[in-house]
């Protein structure tokens, strides 16, 4: 899962980056209104946590400007907490509303959440025959036993789960799940899905040579 | 409100009670008017009976001496009339006892003779006609004639008393004893001749007159109150307008305004002037609601990164360098929030004292100046800008904390934004009509989009730049309401050639 965070207070900028990144996400971050809207048009964000007084161009404006491409969902991160500031928010576009200060356990429940909701996916759990993966914990298990994953195998297993009977591609894998800093070895994705099947000890994934990898389940 | 009574019921009172003196006053002269006009009328019909009946007696004395000097003897009335007889048992004594009076009567005085008009009017029919009684009397107060029949009830007092019986001065004298006004005379030979006539049914008519009057005053009182009811209640209607909105104020509804329409004149004035006090009453809150509410706005981004932080670091075990990380992240946010709640709190006692010159004195605007260039060296020189201050000293009278800060706040802001290398002006000029203080730099100026707003609380320009080096985006709000509290201004210009001056001007009164 790839997510974008608009916020002009860089400190929190840089808390909710570390804090989004330990819980499996990839995160890019922008700190004006033009630099998010750039960035969430140039790629397909999973999520947007975005705020609503920013510098440059504010959040209702970079939103209105993004959905006429984009049905990116975006939560609202704001201090705003009027009833008119949550209305107008939700009808700009936005799929939820976060007032400043927040529970940080509320935010991801509440990206995961909408992560789900925005795949049709109404339950925190995916059955793949005998796999299941918790969405909620991030854990696995097999055949009733749990498999211990590390994070980037976790969220490579789970994209691949949401995404199950299509093909994705390793640009798209690439794209979802690492972020702008992370140096993308083109071997590396072969790495975790190998470490993947190991633990896994079946063949829920597999490899379609030259396009990407495939859940048929 | 203890023991007040109402304007409505005070105002009510008091006309009520001068329309009945009013009314009193006036029924009262009504009923004396009708009376003096009654005893006018009456006495002078007595008057001229008394006159009648005093110069037909002399008349008769004067013939009765012929006669008496012809006969020797006295003789009866002309046609049988009783004539005078002794004065009725019923009169008191006669004032044969007034002092210097004659003593007795002259025992061989001989009867009177009237003239058969005088005689007629002593008779039955006329005495009726006219309810009067006549009577004469001598010198010495011996009756020497009076109207047969009944006499006055209660009688009639002797009508020498209280007048010595000396009196012969012939003037017309009144009095009223019971039902009976009196007319009296005393003739130059020192008898008395009384007209008597019955008031009784003028006095019960007068009775009913000053009855009939009293009941009309009543009911004209009973009707004045009424309308003096309805003429108060409508006057008073706009107070009770203007209770009505002060209630509402006071029960936190600050849009509530007097009506100002269909008012009198004096209470208009004071609709308008308590509706201007509501507005800006209302004004002052509506500050103070969006003041609040902004200051709680600007601290919930710093909350929510402690939050954050905290929660984040407690989730799991980190390494120690990551906790020291949250803890440097939480140490800094929390200065932040320091500054600005500090910045909050001078604000709020600038707006405090705004009202009053409570807390100014004498002080040099250069000293100050010196002050805050010292206290700003160290910025200034890490930065490797130039600060230059003005060298005349310039009086003036304010409060020194909050000018210094002013001082502080323009020129460390000049400092912070001014690149590396700049110079920062502290100008002071004083005219016969102002003190106008001038913070200059050549930085980078003010963007034109942001001017408008500088100086609005929490407004920052280029927010995310300065968000970190703990701006608060309060200063030069502060700074702008320092001024204010002086009575100056604070603006904002382009210094020529580049950069921003902002100029507090401070009018001298």
């Amino acid at each position: 899962m790839r997510l974008l965070i608009v916020e002009d207070d860089t400190r929190l900028l840089r808390t909710l980056n570390r804090a989004l990144k330990e819980e499996g996400y990839a995160v890019d971050c922008a700190e004006d209104g033009e630099e998010g809207l750039r960035k969430a048009t140039e790629l397909d964000y999973d999520l947007i946590l975005l705020d609503i007084m920013l510098p440059k161009r504010d959040g209702l404006s970079l939103l209105a400007e993004l959905r006429k491409t984009k049905k990116t969902p975006v939560i609202f991160l704001t201090a705003r907490d009027t009833a008119d500031d949550r209305v107008k928010g939700l009808d700009q576009g936005g799929d939820d509303y976060i007032v400043k200060p927040f529970d940080l356990a509320e935010l991801f429940a509440r990206v995961r959440a909408l992560i789900r909701r925005s795949r049709n996916e109404p339950s925190p759990n995916i059955v793949l025959g005998d796999v299941t993966i918790d969405t909620l914990s991030k854990t696995v298990i097999v055949g009733g036993q749990p498999v211990i994953l590390t994070a980037r195998e976790y969220s490579i297993l789970e994209y691949l789960a949401i995404h199950h009977k299509r093909i994705v591609t390793r640009s798209e894998l690439y794209e979802h799940l690492f972020d702008d800093y992370e140096d993308t070895l083109s071997n590396l994705l072969d790495v975790h899905v190998y470490n993947i099947r190991k633990k896994l000890k079946t063949p829920l994934i597999t490899t379609r040579r030259g396009y990407g990898y495939t859940i048929d389940r | 409100m203890p023991r007040t009574i109402s304007l409505q019921l005070r105002l009510q009172l008091w006309l009520g009670v001068f329309l009945t003196v009013l009314i009193g006053a006036f029924g009262y002269a009504t009923y004396r008017l009708e009376a003096a006009s009654f005893y006018h009328q009456t006495d002078h019909l007595l008057d001229s009976r008394v006159a009648l009946v005093a110069s037909d007696f002399r008349d008769s004395e004067h013939s009765l001496l012929a006669v008496r000097d012809a006969d020797g003897g006295g003789t009866a009335p002309a046609d049988g009339h009783p004539g005078p007889s002794p004065a009725p048992s019923f009169l008191p004594p006669l004032p044969g006892t007034v002092p210097g009076a004659v003593a007795a009567p002259p025992p061989d005085r001989p009867p009177v003779l009237l003239s058969p008009e005088t005689l007629k009017l002593f008779s039955d029919d006329t005495r009726d006609r006219f309810a009067v009684w006549d009577a004469v009397w001598d010198a010495n107060g011996t009756l020497l004639a009076a109207s047969p029949g009944e006499l006055p009830p209660g009688g009639v007092p002797d009508p020498v008393f209280p007048f010595p019986a000396t009196a012969r001065d012939t003037e017309f004298r009144h009095l009223t004893r019971g039902d009976w006004r009196i007319a009296f005379r005393f003739t130059e030979t020192g008898d008395c001749v009384l007209v008597a006539h019955n008031i009784r049914s003028d006095l019960s008519r007068l009775a009913r007159e000053a009855l009939c009057i009293g009941a009309a005053a009543i009911a004209a009182v009973l009707l004045g109150l009424g309308g003096i009811a309805m003429i108060v209640r409508p006057a008073l209607r706009p107070l009770h307008a203007i209770s009505a909105t002060a209630r509402r104020i006071a029960a936190g509804d600050l849009s509530a305004r007097i009506p100002e329409t269909r008012t009198p004149r004096e209470l208009a004035v004071l609709s308008a002037d308590l509706n201007r006090t509501f507005a800006s009453l209302d004004a002052a809150f509506a500050r103070q609601r969006q003041f609040t509410s902004d200051a709680a706005h600007e601290l919930r981004t710093p909350i929510a990164v402690i939050l954050s932080e905290t929660q984040l670091a407690l989730r799991r075990e980190h390494t120690p360098e990551e906790y020291r990380e949250t803890l440097r992240t939480c140490e800094e946010t929390a200065q932040d929030m320091r500054n600005l709640t500090e910045s909050l709190l001078q604000l709020a006692r600038v707006d405090v004292r705004a009202g009053g010159q409570a807390g100014h004195a004498p002080l040099d605007l250069l000293d100050l100046a010196r002050k805050a260039a010292e206290t700003l060296r160290p910025l200034a020189e890490a930065k490797g800008t130039e600060l230059e201050l003005p060298d005349t000293p310039c009086p003036f009278r304010g409060d020194r904390s909050q000018l210094l800060r002013l001082l502080l706040n323009l020129a460390g802001n000049a400092i912070e934004y001014a690149p590396p290398g700049s110079r920062v002006r502290i100008l002071l000029l004083r005219t016969p009509s102002a003190i106008t203080l001038a913070v200059a730099d050549n930085g980078p100026g003010i963007a034109p989009a942001d001017l408008p707003h500088i100086f609005d609380r929490f407004y920052r320009a280029s927010r995310s730049r300065t968000r970190d080096s703990g701006h608060s985006g309060i200063g030069l709000a502060l700074c702008k309401a320092i001024a204010e509290a002086h009575g100056g201004t604070l603006s904002a210009s382009p210094t020529p050639g580049g950069g921003a001056t902002f100029t507090a001007a401070f009018p001298l009164s």
